[in-house]
């Protein structure tokens, strides 16, 4: 579980310093990977956990632009994966020109959460128009009843509902469509639910590999980290 | 020594965040609730006059905005042989003005897969009834777009999931002043729309 971590923290000075000076194509680095819409990139960490309910992260940008057609994303997911998968998500999303993600259709930058329920329906809704970068926001979602859930950003709450899902994780990072999206963010304070009581950190802690141009790495392991696609 | 207070900090603060998160939820569900309420009792004193109580119909301006969003829905919404929008791009409409409500009412102006577009105005938070049931405290003046037809739409997603959703009914709430998309959702199914103002329907 630690190893991803220890991996990705290992290759992240190395990736900065290739990508800084240029000389990326050939070394042997975390592969480069084609970020379209159909085919995502991700730089995130799974938390598993019986019975998580919640999770939170106060999440800073460094930077979030992108580039016409695309969109990247820094947020957290609440995710049942024993269905279809189902999820409820919450976060920063930035979106390009010209592009529909969710239905949202005008380029801008969003506090925006999201929900895909059991018995089909996805779901998109703003929550903020244009959120300051600078400070950072609180982000977090949580289980109000069996079939309700809060997410939650920077002082504005949307609640899903009619959502039987059954959480099995949560996923910390960031989302994009494109190779040349800037999406880095610092998280710090990383919290999951269980039951009625919050506990801090990722619960064990584990994950796919983050293909560049998608990082992730711990600053203080398993609670805080910086993670998307460097500025 | 140092980790155990920082701990024993990071727990209080953890603690207080927790709070003022339920106190901005509390007091956002009292907002809702009340909200919810005052409509109920004007709906129910005005139901009497006026089945459509807290919905209205759109002026020719809003209607202009409602097509233009429509058409943007339309166009990066197509589903390919494969389910997968064949492209997430967006087209705007092809003329603005009060013209392009008679274009609009023409259904070869729309992609194959559309075939029926309605719209009206209410509040936004009777509008998410008509997406997905989900709650809001934010209760600014919308019109609600409906589509019925095939969609599909690309989407966020977490790590393993399909990078787009399908559906046959399209719905998108629209803020009334700045006319962006405030609410969206593609469904199998939705709640009727009371009484809207049809656009165009093959």
């Amino acid at each position: 579980m630690a190893i991803l971590g220890r991996r990705v923290w290992a290759d992240w000075p190395l990736a900065l310093l290739l990508v800084a000076s240029g000389v990326l194509g050939g070394v042997a680095a975390a592969p480069a990977q084609a970020c379209t819409t159909s085919n995502h990139c991700y730089g995130t960490v799974t938390g598993t956990a019986a019975g998580i309910d919640g999770d939170y992260i106060f999440i800073t940008p460094s930077c979030l632009s992108i580039p016409s057609g695309n969109f990247v994303t820094d947020e957290l997911w609440l995710v049942d994966s024993a269905s279809a998968p189902n999820w409820v998500e919450v976060g920063y999303l930035q979106l390009g020109s010209g592009i529909n993600v969710g239905g949202i259709a005008t380029a801008g930058r969003y506090g925006f959460w999201a929900d895909q329920r059991p018995g089909g329906g996805f779901h998109a809704h703003v929550l903020e128009t244009n959120p300051y970068l600078t400070g950072g926001v609180p982000a977090e979602i949580w289980k109000n009843t069996s079939s309700t859930w809060f997410a939650y950003f920077n002082g504005y709450t949307g609640e899903s509902t009619s959502n039987t899902m059954i959480a099995t994780h949560g996923d910390w990072g960031s989302e994009t469509t494109s190779a040349s999206a800037h999406g880095l963010h610092t998280g710090t304070g990383a919290e999951y639910e269980i039951g009625s009581t919050w506990h801090l950190g990722v619960p064990n802690p584990s994950g796919g590999t983050p293909a560049l141009p998608q990082t992730f790495v711990w600053t203080t392991y398993n609670t805080d980290y910086k993670a998307g696609v460097a500025c | 020594m140092l980790k155990a207070w920082a701990k024993v900090g990071s727990s209080f603060a953890s603690a207080d965040r927790a709070g003022r998160h339920r106190i901005a939820v509390l007091a956002a569900t009292f907002v809702v609730v009340a909200m919810t309420v005052a409509a109920t009792l004007v709906s129910v004193q005005t139901t009497s006059a006026n089945a459509a109580a807290i919905t209205w119909g759109l002026s020719t301006t809003q209607m202009e905005q409602a097509i233009g969003v429509a058409y943007l829905e339309a166009s990066s919404t197509i589903p390919g042989s494969n389910g997968a929008p064949l492209t997430g791009l967006t087209s705007a409409a092809p003329i603005d003005g009060p013209a392009l409500i008679t274009y609009a009412a023409n259904p070869s102006t729309w992609p194959s897969n559309v075939d029926r577009v309605s719209c009206l105005g209410t509040d936004r938070q009777t509008a998410s009834q008509y997406v997905d049931g989900s709650m809001t405290p934010d209760n600014r003046p919308t019109f609600v777009v409906r589509m019925t037809g095939q969609f599909s739409v690309p989407i966020t997603a977490p790590e393993g999931a399909s990078t787009y959703a399908t559906g046959t009914v399209l719905t998108a709430v629209i803020d009334a002043l700045t006319g962006q998309v405030l609410d969206f959702g593609v469904d199998t199914s939705g709640v009727s729309l009371p009484n809207p103002m049809v656009v165009f329907q093959r």
